[in-house]
């Protein structure tokens, strides 16, 4: 696997804005449309939003949507049970990059409608907090250039390398965002902050969950007497530290796989202390973590790096893969 | 190296400054277990002064922040829709509001000053197995490979069943997979356990059966 000129001679600190602008690939972008679709089929599948529907569930008290409430109600009636089948058909065809725009288009109103529903109810973020934006970025990235059927059936036309690279930073920049968010979330306003990392939080939430956690179910019994405190105290300080790394991928890359151990070691225990379901979620968007350079990007650059701190300039030269094709 | 070590800091300072003030204006649901004190005049004036640096700072560096935007190779339509849908989420995480699809991402964020109780009540649902042995139902487990009893029970639906796990339809839905599977209506039961081990404390267990939809959706 060669290194592109670019980024041999791009120094290690470099920032989201720059990364953007060197090239990527498109079968990382296209890896990315197939996981996520993956994901979503699992969501519109889900047995979650028709057993609210049968419950059935109200409005959570002290949630808020940008959609006005005649609309919900009228959602909730109408739109929500059809627009998971909708949402399910439009998935399993971004998957498989099939009309990949209009599919993307469909995916990203079925699940912005049924997961308001779910939100309202259920008052919890999931997985609609990081792939909204996901979905949005794939309505103008070129996701379907390789490994679907769009690219099969029809003739591509070639495009810059850029094309690729900064869809996929820009959701990194997202998904590091969200993490920066969770731990800004935790320490401000600062007086509640600091009341936070005394772990009375993490302890009273692992004391609730215990019959829900992996450790209950493999020892039979919590993993530690949870009425000690001083490892809640450490673990506030930890989860907040991994959250607050992820500002790091924003500026330096080496930063990443760090960063990215650290998030999924959070999650794990998380999980193994009863909250499961944000390990999956994280594993599938950390894919915009991953080097291009994995994919066999190879385009060729021209010599000289205007901005000293910064890679390429927009390559016009189409990706490899492409032009090979 | 120095300087800008020292410049890195004292900028970190100043938003943090600026993100203690944004994230006090408007009260959080978070913020129902714990009542943050109020600044005093001096410190409104001290933290409020502190933000003319940074505003100065901002001002300064915008031309070459739009500069770098505008050197982006991105299309200007998803330059101006994405980018817009990104700043409002760095809004809605400085004032710590949640409004659907955005979000301050303030889950297990709220402050706690006690210890949780040495004894605490919990609704489980307890389920007779196939060797008559009386079990646990834990939905979180349901949801994983690890699963026992229940089929086709992922994270999402176990949140929702969590959460409302005293309604009608989660308890037709559970008795209904348990029944496939030749295995007795469950219990719902109020049950106190220690917070030190998780470990059931033994002793009468109040006995709930959902008859009505639509019952508490808090599961304790």
């Amino acid at each position: 696997m060669r290194v592109t000129n670019a980024e041999s001679r791009a120094p290690a600190a470099t920032h989201v804005f720059a990364r953007a602008r060197l090239p990527g690939s498109p079968k990382h972008l296209a890896l990315l449309r197939i996981v996520l679709g993956g994901y979503l089929i699992s969501v519109f599948s889900s047995g979650a939003i028709p057993l609210l529907m049968a419950i059935p569930a109200r409005v959570y008290p002290g949630t808020r949507s940008a959609f006005p409430l005649g609309f919900e109600e009228f959602a909730a009636q109408h739109l929500v049970r059809p627009l998971l089948t909708v949402g399910l058909v439009a998935s399993i065809m971004l998957c498989i990059g099939l009309l990949t725009r209009t599919a993307t288009l469909v995916t990203l109103v079925a699940y912005v409608i049924t997961q308001n529903y779910y939100y309202r109810m259920i008052t919890a973020h999931d997985d609609w907090l990081y792939f909204t934006f996901f979905l949005l970025v794939f309505l103008f990235a070129p996701v379907a250039d390789a490994w679907s059927v769009d690219a099969r059936i029809r003739p591509r036309r070639s495009r810059p390398a850029t094309d690729y690279r900064w869809p996929v930073e820009w959701m990194g920049a997202w998904l590091a965002l969200l993490y920066v968010a969770a731990g800004v979330a935790k320490l401000f306003p600062l007086r509640k902050g600091i009341v936070w990392l005394n772990g009375y939080s993490i302890q009273g939430m692992v004391a609730n969950e215990v019959h829900e956690s992996g450790f209950y179910w493999i020892l039979g019994h919590s993993a530690f007497d949870y009425q000690v405190h001083w490892p809640f105290v450490v673990l506030s300080w930890v989860a907040v530290a991994a959250e607050l790394s992820a500002i790091t991928v924003l500026f330096w890359r080496r930063a990443v796989p760090w960063v990215a151990l650290a998030i999924i070691g959070m999650h794990a225990s998380i999980a193994m202390f009863g909250i499961t379901g944000f390990l999956n979620i994280f594993l599938v968007a950390s894919i915009t973590w991953w080097e291009p350079k994995w994919f066999g990007d190879t385009t060729p650059k021209p010599a000289a790096d205007p901005i000293p701190d910064a890679p390429q300039a927009p390559n016009p030269s189409p990706a490899p893969e492409l032009a090979a094709s | 190296m120095i300087r800008r070590i020292v410049r890195v800091a004292v900028v970190a300072c100043l938003i943090a400054n600026c993100l203690d003030l944004t994230t006090s204006i408007i009260a959080s649901p978070v913020d129902r277990w714990y009542d943050t004190p109020k600044r005093a005049a001096w410190e409104w004036a001290i933290q409020l002064a502190l933000v003319l640096p940074l505003v100065l700072l901002a001002a300064r560096q915008a031309p070459r922040a739009v500069a770098a935007l505008r050197a982006l190779p991105v299309p200007r339509n998803a330059l101006v829709v994405c980018g817009l849908f990104f700043a409002l989420e760095v809004g809605h995480i400085a004032l710590r509001l949640e409004t659907y699809p955005f979000s301050p991402v303030a889950m297990y964020s709220n402050a706690v000053t006690t210890p949780p109780p040495v004894v605490q009540d919990t609704w489980r649902y307890l389920v007779i197995d196939h060797s008559k042995t009386l079990q646990m139902l834990s939905f979180e487990r349901e949801s994983t490979a690890a699963s026992q009893f229940l089929t086709d029970f992922d994270y999402r639906t176990a949140a929702v069943a969590t959460q409302y796990s005293r309604t009608r339809a989660v308890f037709s839905l559970v008795t209904e997979q348990l029944a496939a599977q030749g295995l007795p209506k469950p219990l719902i039961v109020r049950m106190p356990y220690s917070t030190r081990t998780g470990v059931p404390i033994p002793g009468p267990m109040e006995r709930f059966e959902p008859l009505l939809p639509g019952h508490a959706r808090d599961k304790r």
